[in-house]
């Protein structure tokens, strides 16, 4: 019998966990006016249905009158309306009407904007609205680990591999670190071109210098040798002391007016110049003109 | 001759058999009662229903299945069912009219109703439900006071087939 206890209790008792039903009735959407925003009246719940929609409200009017009252729901998904009743008060005495009409279970997202609206002579007063819903709250069951068919997921990171080549500010720095060092090559590149430059000007002068050293002992060689063949030669030989030998003569920049002495004697040029070339047609037309 | 008697028996036995029928009605009219009335005392000599006395008028709801069966007739009070015990005459007056109704054309009860005495009735010719509101009012002699007590009257409503 002991023994027996344990299994008979392990089949009553049931761990899962289960979800109830909700149901309930809204407000009165009307309450602050003849138009209503669904949203704003209906809990917002996954899976929530509406199944009536219980509406009262009194007409005041001629009997005599045509006057009808719509109370509606456009159709969140289209065009129409999700729910609309009307009631024909023409040729009857304004009174409170109290109605609950069935709509099945239309999902909530099918709820449009709601109204209540009167045409024809008459106006309506004291309106009231509700709706009766249920819904699930394990609807969708992962919102809640007592939920049935809850499954505890691992989550799934993604990460996001971040390449530094394509980040702007690196690359921003990369182009500029690009820019210097072809600046700094350009610049190595002259410098070097100048030092090149340099040696070369050195060498050539180095080269000058021992180049007039090597022609002055030469010159000198070739004298004492001619000397020495012909010591009755009598030349001059003087050595031109070294320096800089600048310009003595200096013309300052200024207008040279022509020699007025001089056009004369370009006149006389002119003239014979003109003679010359008659001279030649003269001979060769024979001496006739 | 035992077999004979035998004989005879089997053949003048009848076989006889009740076989039930049942059925059961549905009510298609059911009344039930809304809201209680109360009597206000605006003055001494007066007791009324009415909200602006300080009353409740009671409302009683008609729920019919089946619409050109039933009439309703709702009567509105001609005597206390208790009360002090009174010297003097008691003036009484009331009025029914149709309070709410599910069906818009309901309102055309209130048109085409029938008032006799103190008994007021209408056709209802509308499935649906119907509320009807009884007001009740009644006046102590000449200006005279209401002995001290305790007054209950009585709204008597009938849904009767026609």
């Amino acid at each position: 019998m002991k023994r027996l206890l344990p299994v008979v209790l392990a089949c009553c008792y049931s761990s899962y966990s289960y979800s109830e039903t909700v149901y309930g009735t809204t407000g009165n959407a009307a309450s602050s006016g003849y138009n209503w925003v669904m949203q704003n009246v209906l809990p917002q719940q996954a899976g929530l249905t509406v199944g009536n929609v219980i509406y009262r409200y009194t007409t005041v009017k001629d009997p005599a009158s045509a006057f009808t009252v719509a109370v509606q729901n456009s159709d969140a998904d289209g065009d129409g309306y999700i729910f609309r009743s009307v009631d024909d008060w023409t040729g009857l005495p304004g009174n409170t009407i109290n109605k609950v009409i069935s709509v099945g279970n239309i999902p909530i997202q099918r709820w449009g904007d709601g109204s209540i609206e009167g045409t024809g002579e008459g106006i309506v007063t004291n309106p009231y609205i509700a709706y009766t819903y249920k819904y699930d709250p394990c609807f969708d069951p992962q919102v809640d680990p007592s939920c049935p068919g809850y499954q505890i997921t691992v989550e799934s990171f993604t990460y996001d591999i971040y390449n530094p080549l394509e980040d702007p500010l690196i690359q921003a720095e990369l182009e500029a670190e690009l820019y210097r060092e072809s600046e700094e090559e350009k610049a190595r590149q002259r410098k070097s071109m100048e030092r090149k430059q340099k040696v070369k000007e050195r060498l050539e002068i180095a080269l000058g210098a021992v180049d007039s050293v090597l022609l002055t002992s030469t010159n000198v060689a070739m004298a004492a040798e001619l000397l020495a063949l012909n010591p009755n030669i009598n030349f001059y030989y003087k050595d031109i002391p070294g320096g800089a030998y600048e310009d003595v003569v200096k013309l300052a920049d200024r207008q040279l007016p022509d020699n007025p002495k001089s056009k004369r004697a370009q006149l006389a040029q002119e003239v014979l110049h003109q003679e010359m070339i008659q001279s030649q047609y003269k001979s060769s037309t024979g001496g006739l003109e | 001759m035992k077999k004979l008697l035998l004989a005879t028996a089997l053949f003048s036995t009848t076989a006889m058999a009740n076989v039930p029928i049942m059925g059961t009605v549905e009510s298609k009219c059911v009344i039930t009662t809304e809201t209680p009335g109360i009597y206000g005392n605006p003055t001494p000599s007066v007791l009324s229903t009415d909200e602006v006395d300080g009353g409740i008028t009671p409302v009683v709801r008609f729920d019919v299945a089946t619409a050109d069966y039933y009439k309703a007739v709702i009567s509105t009070p001609d005597s206390f069912s208790t009360a002090p015990a009174l010297e003097d005459v008691v003036n009484w007056s009331g009025d029914v009219s149709v309070s709410e109704v599910t069906v818009a054309e309901m309102a055309a009860y209130d048109t085409n109703k029938r008032v006799y005495n103190n008994t007021h009735e209408f056709d209802l010719t509308i499935a649906g439900t119907v509320w009807f509101k009884a007001s009740s009012s009644a006046g102590y002699g000449y200006d005279k006071s209401f002995p001290a007590g305790n007054y209950n009257a009585v709204v008597e409503a009938s849904c009767i087939a026609i």
